[in-house]
Parts: structure tokens; sequence; C-alpha cells
């Protein structure tokens, strides 16, 4: 037997071609039409639910996207006015107060020119003691609105005016500088620091002798701290 | 209408089309699968599956004539019916390296009318019955059917030897019937 099929067709495998009906058993086409109506339909229906399915996806993704734009939209300035709220101090008001209070002892000129710019509010009462560069009140609530970080800042400039408010004096004391003091004394004696940092083994005294009975002693000097060597003469002791 | 205009139709979703190919080709395709599957249930949802098939892809078949047709049709049944025995396991066939020659009487099976031959062939077992409609009904060679099958070209060339042996049994005692028929 060959592997290969012979080409010559057997009278029996035509025969078997042509039968249309398997014997002895019914089969009815219009109920096997109905079922496989029912199952193309069924895809067709898939097809048009999933082509559902993908607009709304769509659509829902759209929403979800406009939301949370309109969210980053609206929510930067409500973030503002909160941040205004919790960090306005109450006192940033008075300035403006006292400038009023300025304007009542007819001193309106000086004060709102000198506002405008840089505001310089003097005393009311007594006469003017000093005078101090102080940023308006407006200015500064603008800060606020912008920036809350300068909250520390602010506080500090709003603490210095309730103490203005106090004593009806604007007086803003700038955060001084504590520069070292040099004495120097010219006249009289020198002054020997005794600090703490010199140590008392860095003191040093000594006396000269000379041959004729001389004497010539220093007071004790802190050798880091001073070179200068003052020389006192005693008569000899006899 | 002829099948050439039914095709078409049935291409742009004509379900009156689909029905009337369908009506034309359902019963010789039941016989097709009742040759592979013996149970009629399911060779009869085997024909609505081959049928869905051919719908579905229908768009993507060129009509060059009836006959190309007819063999697309019953190609695509033959392969479900395969699908079916390969879920079903049946090809799990011990390999025999020596494979009995034995002709096939061809001129006994002339003899025979197309009911009996379908029932000659119905009653072989499924290994047999799968390589013998493949190779002596369908015309393929060891090869193919071996790939088909995922089984060796020996595997195959087995089973179509046995099946002969058992169809030629089957023949004596049709042979025997037929002759007693006939002194009747």
């Amino acid at each position: 037997m060959s592997n290969e099929n012979p080409n010559n067709t057997p009278q029996w495998r035509s025969k078997l071609d042509e039968l249309e009906h398997f014997p002895g058993t019914a089969f009815n086409s219009d109920v096997a039409w109905d079922k496989l109506y029912r199952r193309l339909q069924g895809k067709k229906k898939s097809k048009k639910m999933l082509w559902y399915w993908i607009a709304a996806a769509c659509l829902l993704f759209g929403l979800v996207i406009t939301l949370l734009n309109y969210h980053k939209a609206t929510g930067e300035p409500a973030n503002k006015e909160i941040v205004t709220k919790q960090y306005e101090p109450k006192e940033l008001k008075k300035p403006s107060l006292k400038v009023e209070e300025v304007d009542k002892n007819k001193r309106e000129k000086e004060s709102v020119l000198e506002l405008e710019k840089n505001i310089i509010v003097s005393t009311s009462n007594k006469s003017i003691q000093k005078s101090h560069h102080i940023v308006p009140a407006k200015v500064l609530t603008k800060i606020q609105l912008n920036d809350a970080v300068n909250y520390p800042q602010q506080e500090l400039i709003a603490k210095s005016l309730q103490i203005v408010n106090r004593n009806s004096t604007a007086t803003i004391i700038p955060p001084k500088k504590k520069l070292n003091v040099v004495h120097i004394n010219e006249l009289g004696e020198p002054v020997i620091e005794t600090s703490d940092i010199t140590r008392i083994a860095d003191m040093h005294s000594f006396q000269l002798k000379f041959g004729n009975g001389e004497v010539i002693s220093t007071s004790p000097i802190a050798s880091k701290s001073s070179g200068l060597i003052i020389l006192k003469t005693k008569p000899p002791s006899n | 209408m002829n099948t050439s205009e039914l095709v078409k139709e049935a291409k742009q979703g004509s379900t009156a089309a689909q029905k009337c190919l369908f009506d034309q080709f359902a019963d010789k395709m039941l016989v097709v699968c009742q040759r592979y599957v013996k149970n009629p249930e399911d060779a009869e949802e085997l024909l609505l599956d081959g049928f869905y098939k051919f719908f579905t892809k229908i768009a993507s078949f060129t009509y060059q004539g009836d006959a190309a047709l007819y063999a697309w049709l019953k190609r695509i049944m033959i392969n479900e019916c395969l699908m079916f025995l390969r879920a079903k396991n049946v090809f799990t066939i011990v390999t025999e390296a020596t494979a009995e020659e034995i002709p096939l009487q061809e001129e006994a099976l002339d003899n025979l009318s197309a009911e009996e031959i379908f029932k000659l062939i119905v009653q072989l077992p499924v290994g047999y019955r799968t390589v013998f409609n493949l190779y002596a009904v369908e015309g393929m060679n060891h090869g193919e059917i071996a790939e088909m099958l995922n089984v060796s070209e020996g595997t195959s060339r087995s089973q179509f030897s046995k099946a002969k042996v058992l169809l030629q049994k089957l023949l004596l005692q049709n042979d025997i019937k037929y002759v007693k028929r006939k002194s009747k």
C-alpha cells in the first residue's frame, strides 16, 4: 500500500458524497436554522454591546478628566482664601487706625505722604522721638495673600505694631546689631582685662634688678592679650 | 437565485441568503459530520458550529463555483469534527511500528449502496473511522493525517490497516447477508 492516495476516485466514494440524508435520523433544518440564527444575532448584539461599552468607557474617562481639571482650576483660589483667613493677624489693621489718629491730630499731610511711600508714624502726644519706616498695611495683606510662607516675618511686624498702639507711639525697633565696643583708655593705667579666657598661668610679672640696687618690676600682664609692658622703677631698698 | 448571488448577499449580511445557503448544504454537511461523530446530537451541534464559522468568515471567501464552496464548507465541518474529537482525547493511540498491509476490497464496496457504506464506516471505532474517513474518503495522505491528528505517520498507517481489516470482516458479514437476501 502506498502512502499517496490514488487519484482515481472509486465508485463507492462518489456514492458516499452523494448521500444527502443519514438513514434513520430526522433532521429538522428549520429548528437547526433557528438555533443558528439566534447565535448569529447574539454575535451581532455582542458586537454592538462591545461598541456601547467602549463608548461608555470613553465618556466616563472624559468626564473624569474634566472633573479633575475643574477641581484643579477651582481648587487654588479656595486654598488662598483659607490661608488668608488662617494667617491674617488682626493687629494688621491697627496701623491704618493709627494713621487715622494721626490724621485727627492734624498731621495728615506729613503722615499720609510718608505712608504712601514708606510710612513714617510719629507720636501724637509727645514730640517726635523716633521715626521708623514700616511697610503699609495694604502691602502686607497682599503679601499674605500671595505667600503664606512669610507668616513669621509678618507676625513679627504685627507684634511690633501692637506695641506701638499700646504706647500710642509708632516705634518699630529694628533688631540691633551688637558691635564690639573697644575702650581705649589713653590716660591713666592700662586696664588689664581679666577675661575668662585669660588663664592665671598666662599672667606674668617679673622684676629686674640692676647692679646699683634699682629694681624694675612689672605689673601682671596677660601674655596673649597684650604686648605692652609698663615698667615701674623702685628705689633700691637699703 | 443562484449560489453565487446567495454568497454575495450573505456576505452583505442578508439573513434570507444565509437561510437559503443553510437549507442547500445542511443535509449534506450533517452526513459529513455524522461520518466522523457517531452521536446525532453532537453531529448536529457540530453542524451548527460549522455553519456559524462559515457565515462569520464568509467575507473572506471568494466564490469560484459550487464545488469550491462545497469543498470549503466540507473542510470547515471536518475541522470542527476533528477539534471535537481532539477535545475528547480520542487520538491517544499507541503507535505500532509494523502495520499489516491489507488491500482494501474496493470492488466489494462498489457493490454496496451509499447507505450501506455509510453504516459500515460508522460501525468502526473512532480512531479507525477518523483515519479511514480522512484517507479513503477525503483523499488525504498519511503525512497530512498525522499532522492533523497530531499523531505519527506510522500510527495513521496502522489505524488505516486495522480499519480495513475490520471493514472486510463487516463486508463479509454483509456479503453473507446480501447473499442470503439474494437467495431468498
